[in-house]
């Protein structure tokens, strides 16, 4: 990992660890949290609650790190994300858009968003990955290295 | 004690209104209103549908994955189940675990208090505190909260994320974190943990402040709510220490009535079965825990932070203490009565948090690596008792000689305010329904006495799944009349 001066990123990786694939994000972000990349905060939760939108108002960007339930052989997506509509209420769970909008709400941040859903095969009750959605982490690793990478050096 | 407690069969009624289910809760709910001849409300009940079965599929696992599974009981509270899950690990191996070790438990059991507080206050009740029982339904949510006080919502999202920065700073982890152990914690407390969590109590102490003073303003607002919020006497349980300061983690079981008189002190919470028994009801799946020695329903009791408070005779320091005088001179020293009052009571334990988060963190050992005893079994059976947020927890396990459980008994929070529950929709009920109007406010007060317990039905039923979202109103017979979705 090169060692330029990012922008404060934020990764945020959730999911369910005793759901086989469920768990991928959050396994994920633990990875991630050992690079040691300078301005990188990483989050590792099992579900997205409301005191992340503190998080997300001090990062220049965040990226929300799923799995995502599939049949067939599928890919991962990397997409760029927006608030959503304003929800009649709020639970201790929240999507990313919601997230999103909790965030602008309370400190009137926009911050740049993205997530990255991992294909999820196997929902069951372990703590290990299933084979197919095992043999995606490199590539989701790659993924997360260029868009770290992806972010303009600040001036002096 | 109400006059007319509750029946297996209920007196013919000639409408029935159902809440399905009520929001802003942990969990689900239903409740069902039933109107007699003359459309005066005759009986409520607060239906739990729900089941998970903890107690039973937690035969034949390993004492040492205890704390670890029943942690999963809950999302909101699990540091609860660990530390009482614990607790009786601690007694089946005979161990008293090291000063450090209870420690930290007290301090990750603070976290979650202030965590689970912050979130009940700012989150779940204060759309209906802040905006109004009568406000727009579209808008009483922390959305609308957020428009129209939004320094409000921050430190509300800023409280809550102090008290799970507690748990993961201490424990490693904010939800599920698997730390406490039989016979002490697996991790001590690192230098740069605690002083993170230092550098933060200025700030987290002016928010509390701030919150039970704009409470405290708003309280003549809400004089007809508090009358008949759970208003009426009842018996409180909960621990307390040696000398009968609010307690959290240890101590001994004490309980007195409306009017302050102490009937029952220093139980041993191993003891439980002795003073607790559990009825249970064909309509609920949740259990019905009254005191024995007044029978049932008779011997319903509260816990809680309501009941906490009318049991100590001091919190134990300064700030709360001066709070908890305030408090308890609403009702002449005597005990709060009215379930309106949790609210307050709630503010005032988080602010004894923080300034025994402080306490303890200034211990000078309180970063030893002491932090366990270790132990094989020594004894076939075991109880842990602890205060989670919403009252009283007792896990009770037998063991067999390899450690392996092969019987488990929880005693959650929130079933043992049932009762209570129960009869505050009775009475909320009585007083806002006239049997011919159903208005968004009268529903909005029956969910809002419920939701005064902050009751978390997926623990107390060990529960899981969702009902589906519908309000009825049937005639008697079994007619529909109306329905409301929420």
């Amino acid at each position: 990992m090169s060692q330029k001066s990012f922008l404060s990123h934020l990764v945020v990786g959730y999911g369910n660890r005793l759901r086989a694939d469920d768990g991928v994000g959050f396994m994920l972000a633990e990875e991630i949290s050992q690079w040691k990349v300078p301005s990188l905060r990483v989050v590792a939760t099992h579900q997205l609650c409301p005191e992340l939108a503190s998080e997300i108002s001090r990062a220049d960007r965040v990226i929300f790190i799923d799995a995502r339930a599939c049949s067939g052989e599928d890919r991962i997506e990397l997409r760029r994300l927006h608030p959503g509509q304003t929800p009649s209420s709020i639970d201790h769970a929240l999507s990313p858009e919601r997230l999103l909008t909790l965030a602008q709400a309370l400190y009137g941040t926009t911050t740049p968003a993205w997530t990255m859903t991992i294909p999820a095969y196997d929902f069951s009750w372990q703590e290990n990955l299933s084979p197919r959605t095992a043999r995606l982490l490199p590539e989701a690793r790659q993924s997360i290295t260029r868009w770290l990478e992806l972010t303009p050096t600040p001036a002096p | 004690m109400n006059s007319e407690p509750e029946t297996p069969n209920p007196p013919k009624s000639r409408r029935t209104i159902t809440i399905d289910p009520v929001t802003r809760l942990e969990g689900h709910a239903k409740i069902t209103i039933h109107l007699d001849e003359e459309e005066k409300v005759a009986q409520a009940r607060f239906h739990i549908t729900e089941f998970r079965g903890f107690e039973k599929f937690c035969e034949g696992r390993p004492l040492w994955e205890m704390p670890g599974i029943t942690g999963r009981i809950c999302g909101i509270c699990p540091v609860s189940h660990l530390l009482a899950s614990a607790k009786a690990g601690d007694a089946i191996l005979a161990v008293d675990p090291p000063v450090t070790a209870v420690n930290l438990r007290r301090l990750i059991n603070l976290g979650q208090f202030i965590q689970s507080h912050a979130l009940s206050f700012f989150h779940l009740s204060a759309p209906d505190l802040l905006l109004g029982m009568e406000s727009d339904p579209s808008k009483r949510n922390i959305f609308g909260l957020i428009a129209s006080d939004p320094e409000t919502a921050r430190d509300g999202i800023r409280l809550r994320q102090f008290g799970q920065q507690v748990i993961e700073q201490v424990a490693g982890r904010k939800i599920h974190p698997a730390w406490a152990v039989p016979g002490g914690v697996r991790e001590p407390l690192s230098e740069t943990n605690r002083q993170f969590l230092l550098d933060q109590l200025p700030e987290i102490r002016r928010i509390v402040d701030t919150a039970l003073e704009t409470f405290k303003r708003l309280l003549d607002q809400y004089r007809e709510e508090a009358e008949c919020f759970g208003n009426f006497p009842s018996l409180f349980l909960g621990l307390v220490g040696p000398d009968g300061a609010w307690e959290h983690y240890d101590g001994c079981i004490r309980i007195v009535d409306s009017e302050g008189t102490v009937v029952a002190d220093q139980l041993n919470p191993a003891d439980y079965r002795q003073f607790i028994g559990e009825a249970v009801e064909p309509w609920s799946y949740l259990k019905f825990p009254y005191f024995k020695e007044k029978g049932y329903p008779e011997g319903m009791y509260r816990v809680g932070p309501l009941a906490r408070l009318n049991l100590c005779n001091r919190m134990g320091t300064e700030a709360a203490d001066r709070e908890w005088r305030s408090y308890r001179d609403r009702n002449g020293g005597k005990p709060v009565v009215s379930s309106f009052f949790y609210h307050y009571a709630r503010l005032i334990e988080i602010l004894a948090g923080i300034e025994q988060v402080e306490q303890i963190l200034d211990h000078p050992e309180i970063t030893s690596k002491r932090v366990r005893a270790q132990a094989g079994v020594n004894r076939l059976t075991g109880v842990g008792a602890s205060e989670a947020p919403r009252g009283t927890l007792f896990h009770d396990y037998q063991v067999d000689e390899d450690g392996l459980v092969t019987k488990v008994n929880l005693i959650i929070a929130t079933g043992q305010n049932n009762l209570a529950m129960n009869q505050t929709v009775l009475q909320i009920a009585r007083h806002y329904l006239d049997g011919q109007k159903i208005t968004e406010g009268l529903l909005n007060r029956i969910e809002a006495g419920v939701r005064a317990y902050d009751p978390c039905l997926s623990c107390s039923t060990h529960a899981y799944g969702k009902m589906p979202l519908k309000v009825t109103l049937h005639d008697v017979t079994g007619a529909l009349l109306a329905a409301k979705t929420r």
